[in-house]
């Protein structure tokens, strides 16, 4: 192992000489299914674990059915989780305690008739019990309820505008809580489609910037029409999936994104969200996620051939979020503001391991994750160590200090490498106005602009205190300084010293 | 005892009256070997200090701090210094001797001493706001010693403007070609050390 760690680094070494790139984005992880964290210099810093694995549901002789190809998971706000068979056209329908509880197979139309799905893609359900089916085989979306009753049947919208696809294949289908459907569509890069709650097409949402560098941009200025014809033509980026949170912000994930621009974003540290696998939109379709640790949550800062390709989001409690990474099936979970709190998992065939993970979700604070390859549910539930962080940020977000604080001491006992729950610590006892203790768990964090404030802080109340005592001390000075030029003027004048020039020459 | 305080003292005054404070320091008898290295080991006392408590906000606490090699760091620059300024005018027709480089040099040290003693407090004072204050201090420090510097060694070798320039210039060169010398000398000496080290192994071997 040793050695073999040795010719890989030589490796890796090698190849970052003859690229030129930076070395942080050419190493692994020595390990390959272990909790982690990264620093400040984006190097893996080991954490207790976070989540460990508690058991896993077998999809594989599912009530009779012949399951062969998993494809999405839907997980309602009550634990109740909806699992698609794209091969079958099924959906299996679980409880909250992940036991099966039937299937749907059939539906029927509003005039009657029964359809079943082909080859469907996503399955979303709404908290009022709405279905959202992406039947990508028969290009549409199917409304319906629990019963299979379709209440709505979403087309290609005649209406559709700037794209030459002849073909509507819906893949992943959300919708707010007023019953507005956004759906990803393969093919379409335009962003994500809106829909009214009667299917009417009203416009794009949120697409992802094209990136080309400036290189090809000035080449493609020379090139001739036939040579550009030969050319790969360059579209933006297409969301792979999407979520929805309780807030009706859209959570897109996005995976062809090229390895040099994921490299550049890392090592340059760059917060704006230009490149980025995940983006929580708005109504309006702008990125609201946060970044504001000194990486942007992108997965691994560190790799070896390509970068984390993340494939789905799971919306947590507390306003954690968790990214599932395909390409190293591991899981990136960051708290509201993109900080890392803890990144777990991989592939592999040991207990806890996954295959070909591809979506994730939190039922309450246990995650879970559909494995296509496996063909199975795999559970993960928090250790003390992971409850602990995420309840912290609960009690953080409510404004509830004294528990926050409570909470990360003993986060900081049980993992005195992490800096966020010192920062925490801090803010704590910032907000409850101990500063001096607050500057010392920032030094400790290496946070210096919130120690900064805490330092103005605390210069504030103390020059408060003091200022009458400078000022009076100047006056005093000032005084006893130009009081003795008076005093000694006054006794020249008295003894008869005090001679001016006029008088001497007289 | 009291000579030294009054030499000390005139180190202030020659920080704001340079040309008329070098003149006098050589041929008024105003400054003195002795003061010289006061004011050279306080220079270095203030910048070990500087690394040790300079607030965090500023530069902040190492763990790792070396006092030996800033001592070391700081002779090593005065010596080279004063070694390639001697070399360099005494082919230049300078009219200082080694003694009067030494002296001048470690005279012109006096405002980094003082600026960098109210920066280490106001370190601790200051935040990250007022930090552009902080470092318009550390430039200040630093271009007044080359400012006394370059007066320096105007007054003391007799030298134009312009000569001084091209002096100092090729006195930053020389002190680079001091420091490969020593490398050069340190990686021989090695070279010889392991050489005499191997053949007495290998007697003590073919002997014992």
């Amino acid at each position: 192992m040793k050695l073999k760690k040795t010719i890989l680094a030589l490796c890796v070494a090698g190849t970052v000489l003859g690229s030129g790139i930076r070395a942080e984005a050419y190493y692994t992880p020595p390990s390959n299914n272990y909790t982690y964290i990264y620093n400040e210099f984006g190097w893996v810093v080991e954490t207790p674990d976070a989540y460990e694995f508690a058991y896993s549901v077998d999809l594989r002789a599912l009530d009779g059915y012949d399951v062969t190809n998993l494809i999405d998971m839907c997980v309602k706000e009550n634990g109740e989780l909806f699992v698609l068979e794209t091969t079958l056209g099924v959906v299996f329908c679980f409880d909250s305690q992940q036991n099966y509880v039937g299937v749907m197979k059939e539906f029927t139309m509003p005039d009657g008739s029964v359809t079943t799905l082909s080859k469907p893609e996503g399955i979303y359900v709404s908290e009022k019990d709405e279905m959202y089916i992406c039947d990508t085989g028969n290009s549409r979306v199917l409304v319906c309820d629990r019963k299979g009753n379709v209440s709505l049947e979403v087309v290609k919208p005649e209406n559709i505008i700037g794209t030459s696809v002849s073909s509507f294949l819906p893949i992943k289908a959300v919708a707010d809580s007023a019953g507005r459907i956004s759906i990803v569509a393969r093919n379409v890069n335009r962003g994500i489609m809106q829909f009214t709650k009667e299917g009417v097409f009203t416009g794009y949402m949120g697409a992802p910037a094209v990136q080309v560098d400036a290189l090809t941009k000035l080449l493609r200025k020379f090139y001739s029409d036939e040579q550009l014809a030969t050319m790969t033509t360059y579209v933006p980026t297409e969301y792979n999936n999407i979520k929805i949170d309780g807030n009706n912000f859209i959570w897109g994930t996005i995976s062809a994104i090229s390895n040099n621009s994921v490299i550049s974003t890392i090592s340059g540290k760059d917060l704006s969200g230009k490149v980025t696998p995940i983006k929580k939109l708005n109504m309006m379709g702008t990125d609201v996620l946060v970044r504001k640790d000194v990486y942007p949550p992108i997965g691994d800062l560190m790799f070896v051939e390509s970068p984390s390709k993340i494939v789905d989001v799971g919306l947590g409690p507390n306003k954690i979020y968790t990214m599932l990474d395909s390409t190293q099936g591991r899981f990136f979970t960051y708290n509201n503001d993109g900080i890392l709190l803890y990144a777990f998992g991989g592939k592999g065939t040991a207990k806890g391991e996954v295959q070909t993970p591809i979506a994730i979700d939190y039922v309450s604070d246990k995650i879970v994750v559909l494995d296509s390859g496996l063909r199975s549910l795999l559970v993960y539930e928090p250790t003390l160590y992971g409850g602990l962080l995420v309840s912290a940020e609960g009690y953080f977000l409510a404004g509830n200090y004294t528990d926050a604080n409570n909470a990360w001491k003993q986060v900081t006992e049980l993992n005195s490498n992490f800096k966020y729950p010192y920062i925490g610590l801090g803010n704590a006892e910032y907000n409850s106005g101990k500063y001096e203790e607050a500057m010392d768990y920032y030094e400790y964090a290496d946070a210096r602009t919130p120690y900064s404030n805490a330092k103005e802080k605390l210069r504030k109340a103390s020059l408060s205190v003091s200022f009458p005592y400078i000022v009076s001390a100047i006056l005093v000075f000032i005084v006893l300084f130009v009081g003795k030029g008076i005093f000694l003027r006054i006794r020249k004048y008295v003894r008869g010293e005090l001679v001016t020039y006029g008088e001497e020459e007289e | 005892m009291k000579k030294t305080l009054k030499e000390l003292k005139y180190s202030l005054y020659l920080s704001v009256h340079p040309f008329k404070g070098f003149w006098d320091i050589k041929y008024e008898k105003e400054g003195s070997l002795k003061t010289a290295i006061i004011l050279l080991t306080m220079t270095i006392l203030v910048t070990i200090a500087e690394n040790v408590w300079t607030g965090y906000l500023f530069g902040g606490v190492s763990v790792h701090y070396n006092m030996l090699l800033t001592v070391s760091s700081l002779l090593f620059l005065y010596f080279a210094w004063c070694t390639a300024n001697w070399c360099l005018t005494c082919l230049s027709d300078g009219k200082g001797t080694f003694k009067d480089i030494a002296i001048f040099t470690a005279y012109s040290m006096t405002p980094y001493i003082i600026i960098r003693l109210i920066m280490i407090v106001v370190s601790n004072t200051f935040i990250l706001r007022e930090e552009v204050f902080y470092n318009m201090l550390g430039g200040l420090s630093l271009t007044w010693v080359a400012f006394l510097l370059i007066t320096g060694m105007l007054t003391t070798h007799h030298f134009t403007l312009t000569r001084t320039l091209v002096v100092l210039l090729f006195t930053l060169v020389g002190m680079i070609v001091i420091a490969l010398l020593i490398v050069l000398v340190f990686a021989m000496l090695q070279e010889v050390l392991s050489f005499v080290s191997t053949v007495v192994d290998e007697l003590l071997l073919r002997y014992s």
